[in-house]
């Protein structure tokens, strides 16, 4: 028997954002694939695929309280690190990167589902340590070894964008949760001097491969390439596109991996200023509807992960579109829904899920226990 | 983990039980912290519009500002990335002569983008090129699935005409590209073709390893030999830069250039004009010559028989030319100084002696008598000197290579003391040396014959092994190391190639040093006595080895003579009357000089004859090539006569 009061809760203005950039997203890897090869068309049937499986997880994951998942937690994250150490040994090599785990047929990124652990794991943590006046270095040690512990093994694969996003959640969600101004001054100059010192430590090639992560231009044949192509793609948009399966950019194969990370690229060439700036007005509404979320939870653990939750797909957004724009440097993160990904939207819609789920049930804690 | 999961039973969890009913556990927000939140939350919800705010503001700049500019070069599509692949590393030989290096060589290429009109542009290509306008439409076919700014190689190493031809009429015809880029080019010709191994275009599946990390799509990396073992130090580091282009192709402006970088080199232990002087006495044989320093294990020649044509690799073999490889009755394929199996012939008669010393089965002065006929079970084994040798000791048993004294030692010993004896030189186990299948040759036993054959041992085998004929098998390099042990008082080296590698700008990367696999289970006194047989097979008047003695300088050595088949239709007959394939193979194993050895050799010739008549002078050229190298320019005349004549490079053939 469902209780009426989960209807009237239930956050529709989120869902109907979520729908929609999904579907603009099936729309645009139609795109990308289509005659980019000649070849059949059918990354954008995957990703329907792909988005169903996720859809039927989101359900799954609104049928029970989500507070019993801080209880769970600690298996979840045990989960996500035996998955991590298992891609290491017999995951697959895709240019370089031992990052997939197959199933036969299906393939997964547990880097991916990772994140979400971590901020189910971080949530859990600060509920429970619930520290009032803000948390001090001491205090920090413990989720700082949370983060480090799938930091080290996502580093290991390599996949450094997944890995860096992992230290930007955990930023905000220890500056969310309070931090002394003592600690937050010591970790800061720590920081900034740390860097000159493990600089002295890199071996050259190390060194040479975070300069072309950092200018582009010193990289002309890989990243710096594929950064300027990206901007052409972009901005010969215009205002109106060059309307929808025409972007010549992408259909020439001039931009890389326009499926996955420059797959808004391929969108704002054919959709222009115009449907940029939609895009990016979706995304706006999801973070605010999400911060929403965390704000008016009445329970510390519902704020803490709807935050985290927030956290995540904000910084994924700030990186991929960041990288797109060129106002960041080249580093493989998916734009979430709009980039074709199984476990990136696996992830991302368990994610909103959990955000429905932490609106929908936070009448059950006005009467009070 | 830990930490977390052992906190977890009373303060992790957030079930209550209450009577009868489990509820969950609230923590609520305290009202003076709720407020201090929403003051989080506004400042959160501002850098979040800040950010919006930027990208808003770079979308309008790069699509509104700016989106006339992009959406023309968007239409040039005018940015090409040229790539320039790293030169592999030189060989050098020990005196630091070039044997292997990369020449620039001229490759044409073609960019679809600029193309006007294909059609037309292939046909001209062909008539300028001399290549059919079908083979160059098979290479862009090929590529279709490459982006269209990639350039797609039309045609390798180019001629100089040729170049400034197409140089000529470039303007004429956009899209096509003149890239120069190093080619293997081979300083000797074939000289050591299988120690150095050829190359071959990279496939797919390599792309994705590990080894091949700094390699791309159509480039050249080692198949086998040195060039593949150290495939990871030759190779270069591919470099390249930016361009933009105009409507013809051209370079107009560069945004980024990234130098290549040289592999490094390899400087060998191999003398080159030692190998030159094998490969030049073994002409038109086949089988090889392998010699090292037995005092380091450090490889000096290194010669399979015949050669292969490695630059003839370099464009790929066709069908054909691989069958003919395959099919040649010589097989130059195989690199035979280690993957060659053959029986070793008299040559084994070292081991015999040296279990026959060990095990004390003779005193080495007590005679026995050889009237050319060992009689042994309901068989006769006969001696090669059919008269026989009459009363024969130790020593004038190993200057003679008589069978009969041989053979009633094997008798004495056993299979089993022997094939310990063989083992302990190293034989039936391989070298362990770098190059991909070594073969392992064989050491028979009677444990090893039940289960291989299923019958049991024959005593008559013995006799038959004890003079190396019979299911023995031994490569060219097996016999090296059991005649550098001999030479160097029983150490048996492990074969080293390579002194050094050094990169480009001249720094030393890595030095190897001599490894000693194992000593050989002989004493030192024993190893003497071999030593003083071996010196007067050369150099005792009815030694089988004269044909290797030297004016200058003392040489020890053994031949042998590996029976192919055992009919006795061919023994009296003129070698040239039996069917190349059952004559004889001729061994030759010596070293130099007899006090202080500095050089060991073993030679195999294949299919000959006699291994004092045809091998044994192929281990006296390179033996006294050494030697009057090593007396220097200013020795007498006649030390000389052998000077190298150095080939053409791949340029001028």
């Amino acid at each position: 028997m469902i209780d009426r009061r989960y209807i009237t809760n239930f956050d529709w203005p989120l869902l109907g954002v979520v729908l929609l950039l999904s579907m603009l997203g099936v729309l645009n890897l139609y795109s990308a694939g289509y005659s980019a090869t000649g070849s059949a068309n059918t990354v954008y049937l995957r990703q329907l695929y792909w988005l169903g499986l996720s859809g039927v997880i989101m359900v799954v994951v609104l049928s029970f309280d989500y507070r019993r998942i801080a209880e769970w937690a600690p298996y979840i994250y045990a989960g996500s690190i035996i998955t991590l150490v298992a891609v290491l040994f017999i995951g697959k090599t895709v240019s370089g990167s031992q990052r997939w785990l197959g199933f036969g047929s299906l393939v997964f990124q547990p880097s991916e589902l990772a994140k979400l652990a971590t901020v189910i794991t971080l949530a859990s943590y600060f509920y429970h340590k619930d520290v009032k006046k803000g948390y001090g270095l001491k205090d920090l040690l413990a989720p700082a070894g949370i983060v480090l512990l799938p930091f080290i093994l996502i580093v290991k694969e390599p996949d450094l964008g997944t890995s860096l996003l992992l230290l930007f959640v955990l930023a905000s969600m220890v500056l969310f949760v309070g931090i002394k101004w003592g600690a937050f001054l010591t970790l800061l100059g720590f920081g900034l001097t740390s860097v000159p010192f493990i600089w002295s430590l890199l071996k050259d090639y190390q060194k040479k491969r975070v300069e072309s992560f950092l200018w582009p231009e010193r990289d002309p044949l890989g990243s710096g390439y594929h950064a300027i192509q990206s901007k052409i793609a972009v901005g010969s948009g215009k205002i109106l596109g060059k309307g929808y399966l025409a972007g010549s950019q992408s259909k020439l194969d001039f931009l890389p991996e326009q499926h996955t990370d420059f797959a808004f690229s391929v969108f704002a060439e054919e959709w222009g200023f115009m449907g940029s700036i939609l895009l990016i007005i979706l995304y706006f509404l999801l973070i605010l509807l999400g911060l929403q979320v965390a704000i008016r939870s009445k329970e510390k653990f519902g704020a803490f992960l709807a935050f985290g939750i927030v956290a995540m797909i904000f910084w994924h957004l700030v990186v991929n579109v960041g990288m797109v724009l060129g106002l960041m440097p080249v580093v493989g993160v998916p734009l979430p829904l709009i980039s074709y990904g199984g476990s990136s939207a696996v992830t991302t819609l368990t994610s909103i899920g959990l955000l429905l789920n932490i609106r929908m049930r936070r009448f059950m804690l006005q009467k009070g226990p | 983990m830990v930490m977390i999961l052992g906190v977890l039973p009373d303060k992790w969890s957030i079930v209550r039980q209450t009577g009868s009913k489990r509820d969950l556990r609230i923590r609520a927000f305290d009202p003076a912290e709720i407020e201090e939140y929403h003051r989080r939350f506004d400042r959160i919800t501002v850098f979040v519009i800040v950010v919006f705010a930027v990208f808003f503001a770079r979308l309008w700049y790069l699509q509104i500002i700016k989106g006339d500019e992009y959406l023309k070069r968007s239409e040039r599509n005018c940015l090409r990335i040229q790539y320039m692949p790293g030169p592999r590393g030189d060989i050098l030989d020990r005196h630091g002569q070039v044997l292997v290096q990369s020449r620039p060589s001229f490759s044409i290429s073609l960019v679809r983008e600029d193309v006007k009109d294909i059609n037309k542009l292939l046909n001209r290509l062909s008539s300028l090129l001399k290549k059919s306008p079908a083979s160059l439409w098979e290479k862009v076919v090929a590529a279709k699935n490459m982006p269209r700014y990639m350039p797609i190689r039309l045609c390798e190493d180019v001629d100089a005409d040729t170049v400034a031809l197409i140089e000529m009429y470039k303007f004429e015809m956009p899209g096509v590209t003149i890239e120069i880029e190093p080619k293997r080019s081979y300083v000797y010709g074939n000289m050591a073709a299988h120690l150095f191994g050829y190359l071959g275009e990279i496939n797919e599946k390599e792309l994705k390893g590990e080894l091949f990390k700094n390699v791309r799509l159509g480039e050249l990396v080692g198949r086998c030999g040195l060039e593949k073992v150290y495939q990871a130090d030759l190779a270069g580091i591919g470099g390249g830069r930016q361009v933009e282009v105009d409507a013809a192709g051209r370079v107009i402006s560069v945004y980024g250039d990234i130098p290549p970088v040289s592999g490094n080199n390899i400087h060998l232990t191999l003398d080159a004009d030692l190998q030159r002087v094998a490969e030049d006495a073994m002409a038109g044989r086949s089988g090889a010559v392998v010699a090292m320093d037995p005092r380091n294990g450090k490889i000096l020649t290194w010669a399979s028989c015949p050669n292969i044509d490695l630059e003839a690799f370099l464009h790929g073999l066709s069908r054909e030319e691989w069958a003919g490889l395959v099919n040649d009755p010589l097989r130059p394929l195989p690199d035979k100084v280690i993957q060659g199996q053959y029986p070793p012939g008299s040559t084994y008669k070292i081991i015999t002696m040296a279990a026959a010393l060990e095990e004390k089965v003779i005193d080495p002065a007590a005679p026995l008598y050889c009237s050319g006929h060992y009689p042994f079970g309901n068989r006769v084994y006969r001696c090669w000197e059919e008269k026989g040798h009459g009363s024969v000791a130790m020593h004038k048993a190993i200057v003679r290579s008589c069978d009969v004294y041989f053979y009633e030692m094997g008798r004495r010993l056993g299979v089993n003391r022997l094939a310990h004896y063989a083992r302990g030189f190293g034989l039936g186990s391989p070298a362990k040396v770098e190059l991909e299948h070594e073969k392992s040759g064989l050491v028979p036993t009677p444990e090893w014959k039940l289960k291989r054959f299923k019958v049991p041992w024959q005593e008559g085998e013995t006799i038959s092994i004890a003079i190396g004929q019979g299911f023995d098998l031994v490569t060219p390099l097996q016999m090296l190391r059991v005649i550098s042990a001999v030479a160097n008082g029983g150490a048996l080296y492990r074969p080293q190639f390579v002194e050094k590698i050094v990169s480009p700008d001249g720094k030393t990367i890595k030095q190897f040093k001599p490894i000693i696999d194992s000593k050989v289970p002989v004493s030192q006194r024993n190893l003497e006595i071999i030593r003083d047989g071996l010196a007067g097979v050369v150099n005792e008047p009815h030694g089988t080895g004269g044909a290797c003695r030297l004016s200058t300088v003392m040489v020890g050595g053994k031949t042998g003579t590996a029976q192919v088949v055992r009919l006795p239709a061919y023994r009296e007959k003129n070698i040239s009357a039996i069917p190349y394939k059952y004559r004889d193979h001729a061994w030759f194993v010596a070293f130099a000089p007899v006090k202080d050895p500095e050089i060991a050799i073993a030679v195999l010739v294949e299919h000959s004859g006699h291994g004092g008549s045809i091998a044994a002078p192929v281990a006296r050229a390179v033996l006294e090539e050494y030697f009057s190298k090593k007396a220097g320019p200013d020795a007498p005349a006649h030390l000389r006569e052998a000077t190298l004549v150095r080939t053409g490079g791949a340029n001028d053939r």
